[in-house]
């Protein structure tokens, strides 16, 4: 079948297997019907049973998951994170705090196991992303415990010094010690160059780093009394945000950075069109907006409500951003495996050739976990029967 | 075997001793304890009916700082940080953050009392949007303010803020009224005002303040 796109031969199915371009909507003879199609806006290249700005947690920051992992995941997630609003909910604030904290980390952490993200080498990768980034963000928020303490005067109306230390000063601070990790493997391990790599190791980068700091700046509640009065939503609230708003922006905002700066070191092929989003400028500021609105809008309407608004808002955009960035990514910097043999497609579970996409589903191969993208055993020519 | 039954009536008779004695102490122990579970306050000290003089401090510098309704003498490590005509706003840093103290005086409405002063400044401190879980500790007894007899509340909440560390706040209320002034006391601290820090003890920092305030 020759792509209306690309015009290379490929195989038959609903998307070319070397551009991605969806075939069937292909079918108007128009320069915009085929930028879309060549877009494909409606299908996700990490996931293509999703649009592309279908606000899925588990698909934009577990992008390596198959379909039936991804519906587990998205299970797993729902109960851990009811089952600490539920702790929360009974005012056991100490353990609802430490819960929270832990959860999206040791999420990722499975899925850096269940995708093998880190290669041949655990250790070293989980420790340039989980750990120092959790060591940055523990040290840096036990190093400026006292002293923000010491600018805090409760009761004294809105500071404007400690309003720009603590939304504006704080979170840039945060945000470069994130990328510490995912930097230095960037200049040191050159062969982890896709995409969604960068994305990964920022992503666990921002997680290590958020739950330690949460737990740090709880300290004072942590080490307080194991039950604690009052209204459900003082503790809950809190909760939802430790849980899921601060890792996952954080999360965010570093795997955007990042998975920009892989796509600009990934050679093959050659940068086509990335467009300004993947840019470092604006990925940079993207980052910086990203960390610097939801503490500087919480402080200046504040409010436990309206401190999750903001966080969600923020949060929601950002999420759509990278999803548009991995999938400008995807389709763009596509290639194929390399091994040229062929594989079970993890989301159609058609045979595919080793092809830079999934001619049935429309999937880049490059978003299968590297546990998955081993070839299928070579069939023998002839069978031979013994009786 | 007459013997045998000396020596085991000695052995009871010892043990008994001991029995006794272990029941001695554990009696002393729980008087203290109850002593302790059920404290009596006390009274506060009111020794003048005028304009008394300020509280004498042996250690720290002394400052007075005078508004149109009232004078305040304070003491190091308490600075000002802000200051009207109506009132003064004293900070002090702990090592659990910095304890602040607003005392403000207004002109009241005739038959205005302290409760009715003490529930107005309550309503406008607790803003639930600066404070979560405010919670009321019950009165504070005894309240006065420069020797006038008041009204005292005293509420914990928690200060959860979204990029720095969550602080549990307690905050103590008193008014005082004297013909048409009334005057207030708000204290914000991160410390529980029972429990001291190694520079500051609340309670009795709070006591020296309001007590060394001097109507005009």
């Amino acid at each position: 079948m020759r792509c209306q796109s690309c015009g290379r031969e490929g195989p038959a199915g609903d998307y070319c297997a070397y551009c991605g371009a969806h075939q069937v909507r292909h079918t108007a003879n128009t320069a915009n019907s085929a930028r879309r199609a060549e877009k494909r806006p409606h299908f996700f290249a990490a996931n293509p049973f999703e649009h592309l700005y279908h606000p899925s947690i588990v698909s934009t920051f577990f992008p390596h998951l198959s379909r039936q992992r991804t519906h587990q995941m998205r299970w797993l997630l729902f109960i851990l994170a009811l089952a600490v609003l539920l702790i929360s909910a009974g005012r056991f604030v100490p353990l609802a705090i430490l819960l929270a904290a832990l959860l999206m980390p040791v999420l990722y952490l499975f899925y850096f196991f269940d995708a093998q993200i880190y290669g041949n080498e655990p250790l070293r990768i989980l420790g340039a992303t989980f750990l120092l980034g959790a060591l940055l963000g523990g040290g840096m928020s036990v190093a400026l415990y006292r002293f923000l303490l010491s600018q805090y005067h409760p009761g004294a109306g809105l500071n404007p010094t400690y309003l720009l230390l603590t939304s504006v000063a704080l979170p840039l601070l945060a945000q470069v010690l994130m990328l510490v990790g995912p930097l230095i493997l960037y200049l040191t391990r050159p062969r982890f160059d896709e995409v969604l790599d960068g994305l990964a190791f920022g992503a666990a980068s921002g997680l290590g780093f958020a739950a330690t700091q949460s737990i740090a700046y709880a300290w004072l509640l942590i080490i307080g009394p194991f039950q604690r009065t009052g209204p459900i939503s003082t503790w809950a609230l809190p909760t939802v945000r430790i849980a899921l708003l601060t890792p996952l922006l954080d999360a965010a905002t570093t795997g955007l950075i990042c998975a920009a700066l892989w796509l600009r070191r990934d050679p093959q092929p050659a940068t086509r069109r990335l467009g300004a989003l993947a840019s470092w400028p604006v990925v940079l500021l993207l980052g910086a907006l990203g960390q610097i609105a939801p503490p500087l809008l919480s402080s200046l309407l504040p409010g436990l409500v309206m401190q999750i608004i903001w966080y969600a808002l923020t949060l929601l955009v950002l999420m759509l951003l990278l999803r548009r960035v991995l999938h400008i990514g995807l389709i763009e910097k596509a290639r194929p495996l390399g091994h040229g043999q062929t594989l079970i497609c993890p989301q159609c579970h058609h045979e595919v050739s080793d092809l830079p996409f999934c001619p049935n589903c429309g999937l880049a191969l490059l978003s299968i976990s590297r546990r998955m993208r081993r070839p299928l055993p070579a069939q023998p020519a002839q069978e031979t029967t013994h009786e | 075997m007459n013997s045998t039954i000396h020596q085991r009536s000695i052995r009871e008779m010892k043990l008994w001793r001991v029995l006794l004695a272990a029941l001695f102490v554990a009696l002393c122990l729980g008087a203290c304890d109850a002593a302790g579970a059920l404290p009596v306050p006390a009274a506060t000290p009111t020794p003048c009916h005028g304009n008394c003089p300020p509280p004498a401090r042996a250690a720290g510098a002394a400052h007075t700082v005078r508004t149109s309704r009232f004078s305040l003498l304070y003491f190091d490590p308490w600075s000002v940080q802000q200051k009207n005509s109506d009132g003064v706003t004293l900070a002090a840093g702990t090592r659990f953050g910095n304890i602040t103290i607003i005392v403000n005086s207004m002109d009241v409405a005739a038959g205005t009392t302290s409760a009715d002063l003490l529930a107005q400044v309550a309503q406008q401190t607790l803003d639930p949007n600066q404070y979560e879980g405010i919670q009321d500790n019950g009165p504070i007894r005894g309240a006065e303010i420069g020797y006038v007899d008041g009204a005292g509340e005293s509420y914990q909440a928690q200060s959860l803020q979204a990029n720095a560390p969550d602080v549990p706040v307690y905050i103590q209320f008193m008014a005082s009224v004297r013909g048409s002034t009334g005057i207030t006391f708000v204290a914000i601290s991160p410390l529980d005002p029972n429990s001291p820090d190694t520079s500051i003890v609340p309670d009795e920092e709070y006591d020296h303040i309001v007590n060394s305030v001097q109507w005009l």
